[in-house]
């Protein structure tokens, strides 16, 4: 078969790390009508899919030999396992970035410096006020002032000067389309 | 060989084919370079606030009436290096790709088939007509091209596509029926502006032959997959007739009682049956489209079939 269901606990993990990002339970409402996936690949990338589909994966998985026919992505790629830990990838923002809201906007210096992949400095009283409720390392989706989704990031905001970790932005469509995907 | 000239080989074809002054414009129009236009992704963006989205950083644009395109006219820096474009609100591109996915107008909930989808812009604007529902299956041969095709799709917001590696003649052994299919075609790319035309060499007249016989098989196979009162679109970016008149004037014949021919709703491009072949071709063609090379359009063929059932 070229895909498989998750087993329990790593929906279960994919479920909790969502919920925690999207500081809310719609992660588990988005289940009830959907299905995770795995894809048979190079690494355990992990798939949201209707429940509908999975009698069509089905059938591509049953009609050809694997050497001539591979399924290499299935609606939304939400992240992979990496030793049973989930990591979120930038393939799922655009699906998660209406659901967030632990978030932060950036003015544009910081935007272009974050979609360069560096990582930013909060050194401004309304970028200090946006994290300030936030816990120590805590993952949030970044957005441009006019509300365009960049990626994700780690905050250290009890350090001395406050920092967001850059973990993925929308700059890698750009520096690594070719190895990235 | 320097990058503006167009072999004799080819001038001659044309020119028994659409005549000597519509050669000379198409000679013409394939040495221009294309300004930079740049279309909005509707699942994320409308085309007013694009404009004026960027237009706060310095962009500066001019409107295309037909299509909802926009040529760029000021560009202080690299447009691609915009947050607006890395989080997929346009696509950069000529606006002949724009015409078939258009043509097909899938329903939201429907079933659709891209058949060589690779680099996927075709494919988001398949996407986007449906308003990310339903399902698109984007199949594409080649490996190589699958990572161009994710990023593209990933980039653009697309929500409801699942992606094969797969030779798109082995289609039917999949055995799925579809509502709608997207055929754009393996092709010579005689009509591509040559300032992005790596491949029009006297060679490639070799090719066309063989390419017609590998677009007639495509075609074939997919027929089979389509559902009654199915619609198919083909397309090519060729000006050879063998790649586009005459492949869908031969179809018609051999699919007499279960294929018709759709009319194209844009004023774009010519009618197919103005082309001169060695024997008249099928009247059907008149509803089919010919688009010759013009600013920002590359040379273009365009169809659109309809399964019927008799």
């Amino acid at each position: 078969m070229l895909f498989k269901p998750l087993t329990k606990d790593e929906i279960k993990e994919v479920e909790t790390t969502i919920n925690q990002l999207l500081d809310s339970d719609a992660m588990t409402i988005v289940l009830k009508r959907r299905t995770l996936i795995k894809i048979k690949g190079d690494r355990s990338d992990v798939y949201l899919v209707l429940k509908e589909d999975i009698p069509l994966l089905e059938r591509l998985s049953s009609k050809l030999p694997e050497k001539n026919f591979s399924i290499v992505h299935a609606r939304i790629k939400l992240g992979f396992f990496i030793h049973e830990k989930f990591l979120i990838a930038i393939e799922s923002i655009s699906f998660l970035s209406p659901l967030t809201r632990k978030r932060i906007s950036l003015d544009t210096k910081s935007t272009q410096k974050f979609i360069y992949g560096k990582d930013v400095v909060i050194n401004t009283i309304s970028l200090q006020k946006q994290i300030e409720h936030l816990e120590e390392n805590a993952t949030i989706m970044v957005f441009s002032d006019n509300n365009i989704p960049l990626g994700y990031a780690k905050v250290f905001s009890k350090e001395k000067n406050p920092w967001l970790q850059n973990l993925v932005d929308v700059g890698i469509f750009l520096r690594s389309e070719k190895s990235a995907f | 060989m320097s990058k503006n000239r167009i072999p004799m080989e080819f001038v001659e074809r044309w020119e028994s084919f659409y005549g000597k002054s519509q050669t000379e414009s198409i000679i013409h129009n394939l040495r221009q370079d294309d300004p930079r236009i740049i279309v909005p992704n509707l699942l994320k963006i409308d085309i007013s606030n694009l404009m004026l989205q960027l237009e706060c950083k310095g962009f500066k644009f001019k409107k295309i009436k037909e299509l909802n395109g926009l040529i760029v006219t000021l560009e202080p820096f690299n447009i691609v290096s915009t947050p607006e474009y890395l989080s997929g609100m346009f696509s950069i591109q000529a606006l002949s790709s724009l015409i078939p996915p258009l043509t097909l107008q899938p329903s939201p909930y429907s079933t659709v088939a891209d058949l060589a989808a690779s680099p996927g812009i075709k494919t988001s604007f398949l996407a986007q007509q449906m308003n990310n529902k339903g399902t698109i299956i984007a199949i594409e041969k080649s490996s190589k091209r699958i990572p161009a095709l994710k990023a593209n799709l990933i980039r653009m917001g697309v929500l409801n596509t699942i992606i094969l590696n797969l030779d798109s003649v082995l289609f039917p052994k999949l055995d799925i029926q579809v509502d709608h299919i997207l055929l754009d075609a393996p092709c010579s790319g005689t009509g591509l502006k040559l300032a992005k035309n790596k491949r029009l060499r006297p060679r490639i007249l070799n090719d066309i032959f063989r390419l017609a016989k590998q677009q007639e098989a495509l075609l074939e196979k997919a027929w089979e997959q389509l559902k009654p009162n199915g619609t198919l679109v083909y397309s090519t970016c060729s000006l050879e007739p063998e790649e586009g008149e005459v492949q869908i004037g031969n179809f018609l014949e051999h699919h007499e009682n279960e294929a018709v021919l759709l009319s194209i709703p844009f004023d774009i491009g010519s009618p197919g049956n103005k082309t001169n072949w060695k024997i008249p071709l099928h009247t059907q063609l008149i509803k089919t489209k010919r688009i010759f090379p013009k600013l920002g359009y590359d040379g273009f063929f365009t169809a659109i079939l309809k399964k019927v059932i008799n």
